[in-house]
């Protein structure tokens, strides 16, 4: 373990030369580990924390994964060479809107809220430290399951924008990504009962049951709402493309 | 007779939990009590499902009950461990596989009847609706039953989520507990969303969601509540619930 995660950083110390060399463009491929790599992120921004749902996915993620959690990356480290690039699972847990999720970097303030938009056509930008999906047309394919828990982030931002500026749409149609599932509609973190922490936990679980993406996302949105009498908090409106998915066996996507 | 006893002990302790309004704070809500075993549990889901493999894990604590987790192959429910009665079902073998759709409203809501009916599950004096709900890669009719009193929803709600391609059943929730009929709510839904604003620090935010519910409280004492999504300025969300009849604000989460 010690010596993957020291890998990882040199890894990650390559992908900053690399930029540097290269200005903007991005990194020619992704790479593939054994077993799997698996990037699941929390953020804090404002009085909102999804680092404790961060958490509980990666903790009943199943293990056959390498799995990495990771507080308050922002955006650009979170497509990097040595995560999303490099990843089969990639999980995002964080505030969100038709078109982005953010991601943080400590200390919270300024610099607190970077975003990871669809494509140029909306948020708030594709450098650094915001990022683009559409800045990565053939680094991200390999991935099996994105995951944007976050508010709204299965809308539609523009319809004048490719896909939409929809991050799930951006993600498995333009940027080849097996799956990926956001929400229609509001959610919540932070209090108990209230959801993110539960179904963070059970969506984990249950794709590591072998169920299918949607499958795990409907069962993990019911133990929502038995935690809360039946009131679903949002987590009821997931949207995915590509939800027959399995991740299980640990693999790589296509 | 030791059985007797103990729906005896039950049934008063369902009646006390369901006339609990008033009841001391610092007290534990009586449905945080264990009643039912694991066995049991899986009997009740087994009724149902017609599943042989099923296994119960718990009781699990939530913040306002106890529950088992039934799981087998392609199904998963939670029972409440207090009442017996199965809070959730997934019976994802009859899960939709893609965006087909065969069946109209009309037989989506006859289904979710007929499959009411046949376990028992009574909707007596429910109203039903039905919503179709586009998952991208899958959809659904979601059938729900519910029952409001002076505008409050009251505790006691079913839902059958139906397969739009097949007409089968995938997924119940039934969410019942012991009430009395609310009163009227004396907090505007004008005056709970400035309450609600408060709790939640926004200055300046906008109420997107609005509902009157019936709950109850850590003690099991029963509230009148006005649960509000709030955006704020800065485009993050708050829900909080705001007391119908003294105004008391509580965040639920933020997002």
């Amino acid at each position: 373990m010690r010596r993957v995660r020291w890998v990882r950083r040199l890894a990650a110390i390559a992908t900053i030369l690399g930029l540097s060399l290269t200005a903007f463009a991005p990194t020619a491929s992704a790479t593939m580990y054994s077993p799997p790599w698996a990037d699941i992120f929390g953020s804090t921004w404002n009085n909102l924390n999804t680092i404790p749902a961060a958490t509980n996915f990666y903790n009943n993620l199943s293990s056959t994964y390498h799995r990495f959690l990771n507080q308050n990356s922002t955006a650009t480290t979170a497509m990097g060479s040595a995560y999303a690039q490099s990843d089969a699972i990639w999980a995002d847990f964080g505030h969100g809107n038709a078109g982005f999720i953010q991601f943080c970097s400590p200390p919270n303030g300024a610099t607190c809220s970077t975003s990871l938009s669809a494509n140029s056509g909306v948020g708030i930008g594709c450098g650094s430290p915001n990022d683009c999906l559409s800045d990565y047309p053939t680094q991200i394919h390999h991935i099996k399951y994105m995951l944007f828990a976050g508010c709204h982030t299965a809308i539609d931002a523009n319809s004048g924008a490719p896909n939409a500026g929809n991050l799930v749409k951006q993600a498995v149609y333009t940027e080849g990504v097996d799956s990926a599932l956001g929400f229609r509609d509001l959610i919540y973190f932070g209090a108990p009962g209230t959801g993110g922490e539960i179904w963070g936990t059970n969506d984990a679980r249950y794709l590591s049951q072998s169920y299918t993406v949607n499958n795990a996302a409907f069962t993990a949105a019911q133990d929502v709402q038995n935690a809360n009498f039946g009131w679903g908090g949002g987590y009821d409106t997931f949207w995915a493309i590509g939800g027959g998915t399995k991740v299980m066996p640990a693999a790589y996507g296509s | 007779m030791r059985y007797l006893l103990r729906g005896l002990v039950a049934i008063g302790t369902l009646a006390l939990a369901g006339l609990a309004i008033g009841a001391a704070s610092g007290a534990t809500d009586p449905r945080m009590a264990v009643n039912v075993t694991s066995a049991t549990a899986v009997s009740a889901v087994a009724r149902l499902t017609g599943a042989v493999d099923l296994a119960a894990t718990g009781p699990f604590t939530a913040v306002d009950h106890r529950y088992y987790a039934v799981d087998g192959k392609n199904v998963h429910a939670n029972v409440d461990a207090f009442t017996g009665a199965i809070r959730t079902l997934a019976l994802l073998a009859n899960a939709p596989t893609g965006t087909d759709v065969a069946v109209a409203k009309a037989d989506a809501a006859a289904s979710a009847a007929a499959f009411l009916d046949a376990y028992g599950i009574s909707t007596a004096g429910l109203s039903a609706t039905v919503k179709f709900v586009d998952h991208g890669s899958m959809t659904e009719f979601v059938v729900t039953y519910e029952r409001r009193v002076n505008g409050a929803l009251v505790p006691d709600t079913r839902s059958v989520s139906i397969n739009p391609a097949t007409g089968a059943v995938f997924g119940l929730t039934t969410f019942s507990r012991v009430y009395v009929d609310p009163p009227k709510a004396t907090i505007t839904l004008d005056e709970a969303t400035k309450a609600g604003l408060d709790v939640a620090g926004m200055t300046d935010g906008q109420l997107v969601h609005s509902d009157l519910v019936v709950t109850f409280d850590a003690a099991g004492a029963q509230l009148l509540v006005w649960r509000l999504e709030l955006v704020g300025s800065d485009g993050g969300a708050a829900a909080v619930q705001v007391d119908a009849l003294s105004g008391a604000g509580q965040l639920l989460g933020r997002g």
